[in-house]
C-alpha cells in the first residue's frame, strides 16, 4: 500500500527543466530508492516530495491525501520524516536533546503553554521513544554529547535518529551513506531493514548502488530530469538504458 | 517654475553628499564584506576634528579639510580593519558577528567624541567659501557645483577601480569568495584595506560636507548619516550607479516636496512627516518592497554570538548567582527616598534589555529597533495612565507594543542577518520620526503612576518594589522560553532551521512568536521607564541613543544571558549617576563590542570560557596543503 506518492512531478528552474513528469510511489514497510547520475534531479525531486520546494506541475500525495500545497514542517507533522545531504542537526544540543526536538516538535501545541511552563500530557511517551531509538542506532553512549562534536557520520544517525523519533510514516533519506565507513555503512543498512519491517515506508537517494541493489524494494532511475525506468533492483541494474546512464560510468 | 528649478539646485546638494554617504557604504560592503553601521559615526568623529582644528587651533582649511579627509580617514579606516576585523576574518566569524562588530565601532566612536568634545552643539565651519552665482532669476551656490563635482569624480575614480582592472577582478573575487581568493594568491588583505580606507574617506568628506548646515552634536550628524542607509539598499548593496543616481534623486525629491502643501487632515501630518523624513520612508520602503539585498556570504542568524554551549548550571551556582542579585536590586529599597529615586530606572532598563536577550540571544534574530517598541509601551502607558488603573494602563502599553512587534515579525520571517537587522532598524526609526516626534501625539502628555488594586503607587519604595515584580515576571517568562519543549524548539529553529522544519517546526510562527514575546516585553519596559521619569521623552526612546548602544551592550553581556542584560542595565545607571552623563557607559561598552572578535558569546560567557578547564573547539579549515603553505607565507 503506497503511503507516499508522487504524480507528474515537475520542476523547473527559470526555463531549465530539473525534474520533468515524473511519478513516484513508495510502499509502507519497503524501501525505495531514487538512482541516477549527478544533475539527474534527485535532489529536486526529493525537495518536492518533501515540501522544500513548491512543484511547477503535479501532486504528492501522502497516505490518500493531497499535501502538494503544504511547507515542510506541515508534511513532517503529518509523518513525512527527512534527512539532509548537507546534515543538519542542533549544534548546541546534546544528542539526545535532538532526538527529543524530533519528538516533541511533530506535536503542534500553543506556545503559551510553554511560556507558563506547563507539560504537554502528550509527552509522556518522548523519553522512552528517544531511549528506544537511542539502543536501535546505538548512540546511548553520545547521548550527552553535544552535537557539533561528532563526526559527520555520527551526525548523519543523529539526524537518522531524529527523524526516527517523531514517528514517520515514511522516511526520506538525502544520500544517508555519504562520508560513512564501511562499518557504518553496513549498521546503516541493518537500521533501514528494522525501520521497513516495523511498517515505515523508506526513500533513499543514494550514490551509493551497492547499498540501493542490496537494500532497495523497488529502484526508479533519473537522467535528465526524466523517469528513465524502474522495477525490482534486478530488473534496473539489467535495463540497458539505465547502465548507458548510469551504471556504466560509475561502476562503483 | 524658478522654485521648482531652486529646490533642485538645494535638493542636488544634499542629494550628492547622501549619494557620497551610500556609495562609501556600499564599497566598503562589497571589498570587505563588512555594512559599516559605525559610518556615520565616523563621518561625525571628523567632523570634530575638522571643527577642532579649525576653530580651536586655527588651523587654515587649505590644510585642515584634506588632512582629514585624505590622511586622517583612510588612516583610521586601514587601523580599523586591522585591529577589529582582520582578527574577525581570521577567525571565520559571521557576518552577524562582523555587523555587531560595527555597532560596537559606532558606540565606541561616538562615545570618544562625546568624550572629547562633549554633547553642547558646535558651529562646523564649512570647507569651501560660498559664492553665489545669479543666472537669470536662478541663484546657484558654488557650494552644490563643488558637491556635484566631487561626487561624479568620486564615481569615476571608483568605476575604474572595480571595473575590468586587475585590482577590479581582486575586488569581486575578495568579495565572492574570500577563501578562493586567498588560495588563488589575490592580496585579500590589500584590498580589505582599501575597501575601508575608500568607505571612512568617503565618509569624512560626508561629514565635513553635512556639518555645517546642521548643529554639530555627537548623535544629530550620525543620524542624519544613518538615513542614507536608504541609499544602499536601493542599490541592493551592489550598484553603485543605482547608488548615485537614488541619492541625487531622493535629495531633489526631498527638497521639491516642500513645494507641496495639503490641508486635509491627516494627509497634512503625513505629508508634513513626509517632508522631513522621506530618506527614512525610503529606507524602510525599499527594505519592504525590494527584493532581497545582495548579501555577500551567508547571511546567517545570530547564533554565533549568542552562547556556543547549551549551559547546564548547577542548582547551587544558580541559586547563589539569582540569591545576589535579589539582594542587590532589593538593596535600594533600604535606601531614602532620593537616592532610591535614582535606582528606580535599573528595573525598567533591564527589562527592555532581557526583551533584547529574548529576541537576539534566544530567536536568532538581530533587533536594532528595540527603543521603538519600549516607547510604543511608554506613550500609551502614559496616554493611559492618566485615566486607567496601573495594570490596564501597562497591559494597552504592551499591546500597543506588541502590535507593532507583531506587524516587524512578519518580514523577519524571511529575513536574515544585515536584512533584518535594517529592517528593524528602519523600523525603530520611522516609530520615533512619525510617532515619538509628532507633536499632535506626544505634545503635553502627562504620566502618572495609578494604583494598583486599590494600592498607590506614588510612593518611590512601593513603586520600586512593584518594578521588581514586573522584571522577576519577565525573568521567569525568560526561564521557561529556556526549558522544555519550547527552548529546545527554539535553540533549534536557532541552530538549523532546515532541520527544525524538517522535524515540524513551524518557523514561521516560533519567529512571530519570539517577536510578540520580545516587544511586549520592551512595551513593559517602556512603561516602567515611562513611570520612573514621570514623563515621556522621546529622547529616550531615541532609534540610535537608545536601541543601538542597548542592543551592542547586550550583546557584549552575552546576547542569550537574561544576568548579563540586568547587569548591563546596573551599569548603564550607576555610570550615569557615577558621571552625571548618559553617555559615560559608551566607551566601555564601545571597547567591549570591539573586542568580541576575541571574546566570542559576550564578557560574561569570556570569562566563563576561561576558567573553564576543558580546551576550547578548534576550527580546523579546510584547506589544502598549498593552501595551508600560502597562509602560512602571508
Amino acid at each position: 500500500m503506497s503511503v507516499l506518492e508522487g504524480r507528474g512531478i515537475t520542476k523547473r528552474f527559470g526555463g531549465r527543466v530539473a525534474v520533468e513528469d515524473v511519478s513516484i510511489s513508495v510502499d509502507a514497510g519497503a524501501v525505495a530508492a531514487v538512482i541516477g547520475p549527478n544533475g539527474a534531479g534527485k535532489t529536486t525531486l526529493f525537495s518536492c516530495l518533501t515540501g522544500a520546494s513548491s512543484l511547477d506541475a503535479g501532486a504528492v500525495v501522502f497516505d490518500g491525501a493531497d499535501v502538494t500545497s503544504l511547507g515542510a514542517d506541515a508534511r513532517a507533522r503529518l509523518g513525512l520524516g527527512r534527512t539532509f545531504q548537507r546534515v543538519s542537526v542542533f549544534g548546541s544540543m546534546t544528542v539526545a536533546d535532538n532526538l527529543l526536538v524530533g519528538a516533541e516538535a511533530t506535536r503542534r501545541t500553543p506556545l503559551w503553554r510553554g511560556l507558563l511552563g506547563r507539560t504537554d500530557p502528550r509527552a509522556a511517551g518522548d523519553a522512552s521513544r528517544v531511549e528506544r531509538v537511542l539502543a536501535l542506532l546505538d548512540l546511548e553512549e553520545l547521548r550527552d554529547v553535544e552535537a557539533r562534536t561528532l563526526s559527520t557520520g555520527r551526525l548523519r544517525l543523529v539526524e537518522l535518529g531524529r527523524a526516527l523519533c517523531g514517528e514517520p510514516r515514511v522516511l526520506l533519506l538525502d544520500e544517508p551513506a555519504s562520508g560513512l565507513s564501511d562499518a557504518e555503512t553496513e549498521g546503516l543498512r541493518a537500521v533501514l531493514r528494522a525501520v521497513a519491517a516495523d511498517g515505515v515506508g523508506v526513500l533513499l537517494v543514494e550514490h551509493d548502488v551497492r547499498l540501493v541493489l542490496d537494500v532497495a524494494d523497488h529502484v526508479y532511475a533519473l537522467a535528465q530530469g526524466r523517469l528513465l525506468s524502474s522495477g525490482t533492483p534486478d530488473e534496473v541494474a539489467a535495463d540497458p538504458a539505465v547502465r548507458r546512464a548510469y551504471l556504466d560510468r560509475a561502476p562503483s | 517654475m524658478l522654485l521648482t528649478l531652486q529646490l533642485a539646485l538645494a535638493g542636488l546638494a544634499f542629494g550628492s553628499v547622501a549619494a557620497l554617504s551610500g556609495i562609501g557604504l556600499v564599497v566598503t560592503y562589497r571589498a570587505t564584506g563588512v555594512f559599516n553601521l559605525a559610518h556615520g559615526a565616523v563621518a561625525t568623529f571628523i567632523a570634530y576634528v575638522h571643527w577642532e582644528l579649525v576653530a580651536r587651533q586655527g588651523v587654515p582649511e587649505v590644510v585642515a579639510a584634506p588632512l582629514c579627509v585624505l590622511v586622517l580617514a583612510p588612516v583610521l579606516g586601514v587601523l580599523g580593519y586591522r585591529a577589529v576585523f582582520r582578527p574577525l576574518q581570521q577567525r571565520d566569524a559571521t557576518p552577524a558577528e562582523a555587523l555587531v562588530t560595527t555597532l560596537g565601532l559606532f558606540v565606541l566612536v561616538v562615545g570618544l567624541t562625546t568624550v572629547l568634545w562633549g554633547n553642547s552643539a558646535k558651529r562646523a565651519p564649512s570647507v569651501f567659501a560660498t559664492a553665489r552665482w545669479d543666472v537669470g532669476d536662478l541663484t546657484i551656490r558654488s557650494d552644490t557645483v563643488v558637491q556635484l563635482g566631487v561626487v561624479g569624480l568620486v564615481a569615476i575614480v571608483l568605476a575604474v577601480l572595480t571595473g575590468p582592472t586587475r585590482l577590479g577582478a581582486d575586488v569581486r573575487a575578495v568579495v565572492d569568495r574570500r577563501e578562493l581568493a586567498l588560495l588563488s594568491g589575490v592580496d585579500v588583505d590589500r584590498v580589505n584595506e582599501l575597501g575601508w580606507a575608500i568607505g571612512t574617506t568617503l565618509s569624512a568628506i560626508t561629514g565635513l560636507l553635512l556639518a555645517p548646515g546642521l548643529s554639530l552634536t555627537p548623535y544629530g550628524l550620525t543620524l542624519v548619516v544613518l538615513e542614507t542607509f536608504a541609499i544602499p539598499v536601493l542599490a541592493r548593496l551592489s550598484s553603485l550607479g543605482v547608488a548615485t543616481v537614488a541619492g541625487l534623486a531622493l535629495g531633489v525629491a526631498q527638497a521639491e516636496l516642500s513645494q507641496v502643501h495639503v490641508t486635509a487632515e491627516p494627509f497634512a501630518t503625513a505629508l508634513q512627516g513626509l517632508q522631513s523624513n522621506l530618506l527614512v520612508v525610503a529606507l524602510l520602503g525599499g527594505l519592504l518592497l525590494l527584493p532581497s539585498l545582495r548579501e555577500v556570504g551567508d547571511a546567517g542568524t545570530a547564533r554565533s554570538f549568542s552562547s556556543r554551549h547549551v549551559r547546564r548550571t548547577s542548582l547551587r551556582r544558580s541559586a547563589l548567582l539569582y540569591g545576589t542579585a535579589v539582594v542587590l536590586l532589593a538593596s535600594p529599597l533600604t535606601y531614602p527616598a532620593e537616592q532610591l529615586r535614582q535606582a528606580q530606572a535599573v528595573p525598567g532598563l533591564a527589562v527592555v534589555l532581557v526583551s533584547i536577550v529574548v529576541l537576539t540571544g534566544y530567536g536568532g534574530r538581530i533587533s536594532l529597533g528595540q527603543a521603538g517598541f519600549a516607547g510604543l509601551g511608554a506613550l500609551f502607558f502614559a496616554k493611559l495612565s492618566t485615566g486607567a488603573p496601573e495594570l490596564i494602563a501597562l497591559v494597552g502599553g504592551m499591546l500597543a507594543a506588541g502590535a507593532i512587534g507583531v506587524l516587524t515579525g512578519y518580514p523577519a520571517i524571511r529575513r536574515r542577518g544585515l536584512f533584518l537587522a535594517l529592517t528593524t532598524f528602519a523600523v525603530g526609526v520611522t516609530v520615533s520620526r512619525f510617532v515619538f516626534e509628532s507633536p499632535s501625539l506626544t505634545a503635553g502628555v502627562d504620566v502618572n503612576r495609578p494604583s494598583l488594586f486599590g494600592l498607590s503607587l506614588a510612593g518611590d519604595h512601593t513603586f520600586y518594589a512593584f518594578e521588581l515584580v514586573c522584571l522577576v515576571v519577565a525573568l521567569l517568562v525568560v526561564r521557561n522560553l529556556r526549558s522544555g519543549p519550547l527552548g529546545r524548539a527554539l535553540v533549534a529553529a536557532r541552530d538549523s532551521e532546515d532541520g527544525a522544519r524538517a522535524s515540524g517546526l513551524d518557523i514561521g510562527r516560533l519567529t512571530l512568536f519570539t517577536f510578540t514575546i520580545s516587544s511586549v516585553m520592551a512595551g513593559l519596559g517602556g512603561a516602567l521607564l515611562a513611570q520612573t521619569a514621570l514623563a515621556f521623552e522621546s529622547r529616550a526612546f531615541d532609534p540610535v541613543s537608545s536601541s543601538l548602544v542597548w542592543f551592542t551592550a547586550v550583546v557584549v553581556f552575552g546576547a542569550d544571558s537574561a544576568a548579563g542584560a540586568v547587569l548591563a542595565s546596573g551599569l548603564f545607571v550607576a555610570m550615569e549617576l557615577l558621571t552625571g552623563t548618559s553617555d559615560a557607559a559608551l566607551l566601555p561598552i564601545g571597547l567591549l563590542a570591539v573586542l568580541l572578535g576575541r571574546f566570542p558569546g559576550g564578557v560574561l560567557n569570556g570569562l566563563v570560557a576561561l576558567r573553564r578547564t576543558a580546551p576550547a573547539p578548534v576550527v580546523v579549515r579546510q584547506l589544502s596543503p598549498t593552501g595551508k603553505a600560502l597562509v602560512a607565507r602571508r
